[in-house]
């Protein structure tokens, strides 16, 4: 019996654990207020969605998708906290994640595309230098959503009609 | 039953656990069948030349890579982050080499290898920088293929004795 339970607790420390956006609990950017909208933000999707992440040599798996809507989220509390107009009929802003990574010892890379109305696709990518992956990785997201809404294209977007 | 139950759980957490990794996403066909021109961005901090390496090993690979100065009518850009370690000596730890379209920035493809103490033995970054190259090239699975070719034509140590 104990020898189950030390091998159960090995496997839960060690094993091909998911990550989900709630193990790094982004939270929204915070900004000035912004004049423009109304805009709606949307997830964009990739394939294939099942991913990895390597965090010092321990694998984990994760939804790319489930990335891409938590920049979504990111990104609409960070316009609607500005003052943004967000919701359903407001010109669509695309957003996705390529590619979450975590390097040796930090950084956490987010690889991010982003659309706006029918446009293509620009990336881009934030980073952040910490030891601790959960650390790293909720400041690369939350970065991400930063770089997004302070990018001139969003803010040219925000101002058309 | 309890050391068969021990051996079963220490062999599927060494496989999440721990261990060298090799990651990433090719480049998309178009990239590589119509004689586009990659450019190596030198990084600040690298003082072994890394760009010039990884353009001469996408150059071996079949693409038109270049370094340097960069010219114009680039159309991918290539960056690459490298990290060192100490352990009785310096090795490359870990190495991730990334493929952004130069008109969007998107990123197109990666490649990564994260290499333990132990598994960069024998290795050279020369040799690290080759197989980023071939995921970027070949893929993923072409390259795990490769490896496991390579272990099943290695006779073990105690055959040859």
């Amino acid at each position: 019996m104990r020898l189950s339970i030390a091998i159960g607790s090995a496997v839960a420390l060690l094993g091909c654990t998911t990550l989900t956006p709630a193990s790094f609990r982004a939270k929204p950017p915070e900004f000035d207020p912004i004049q423009g909208g109304p805009v709606v933000v949307l997830a964009g999707y990739t394939e294939p969605e099942a991913w990895r992440f390597n965090a010092n040599g321990i694998t984990f798996d994760y939804n790319r998708n489930a990335f891409s809507e938590d920049l979504a989220r990111l990104v609409s509390g960070a316009l609607s906290g500005a003052g943004v107009a967000v919701g359903e009929g407001g010109d669509p802003i695309t957003v996705r994640v390529v590619y979450l990574d975590f390097m040796f010892q930090g950084p956490c890379i987010v690889d991010y595309a982003v659309k706006y109305g029918e446009s293509a696709w620009a990336g881009g990518q934030a980073r952040y230098e910490s030891s601790n992956f959960a650390t790293a990785c909720r400041e690369a997201l939350e970065l991400a959503a930063h770089d997004i809404v302070a990018d001139p294209r969003t803010q040219l977007h925000l101002g058309e009609d | 039953m309890r050391a068969f139950t021990f051996f079963t759980v220490v062999v599927l957490a060494a496989g999440c656990a721990g261990t060298s990794s090799l990651d990433g996403f090719p480049l998309p066909p178009r990239s590589r069948e119509t004689g586009a021109v990659f450019f190596v961005e030198h990084q600040p901090n690298d003082t072994r030349s890394f760009d010039q390496l990884i353009a001469e090993a996408m150059n071996r690979a079949g693409l038109r890579a270049q370094h340097g100065t960069r010219p114009a009518g680039v159309d991918y850009t290539v960056r690459y982050i490298d990290r060192w370690y100490w352990d009785m000596r310096t090795y490359l730890v870990d190495l991730r080499i990334d493929v952004a379209d130069a008109g969007t920035n998107e990123l197109i493809a990666t490649a990564r290898s994260y290499q333990t103490s132990l598994a960069a033995l024998g290795q050279t970054h020369r040799s690290v920088i080759d197989t980023c190259v071939r995921v970027l090239t070949e893929g993923m699975d072409a390259e795990l293929g490769r490896r496991a070719e390579l272990r099943a034509s290695q006779p073990s140590r105690r055959k040859q004795r």
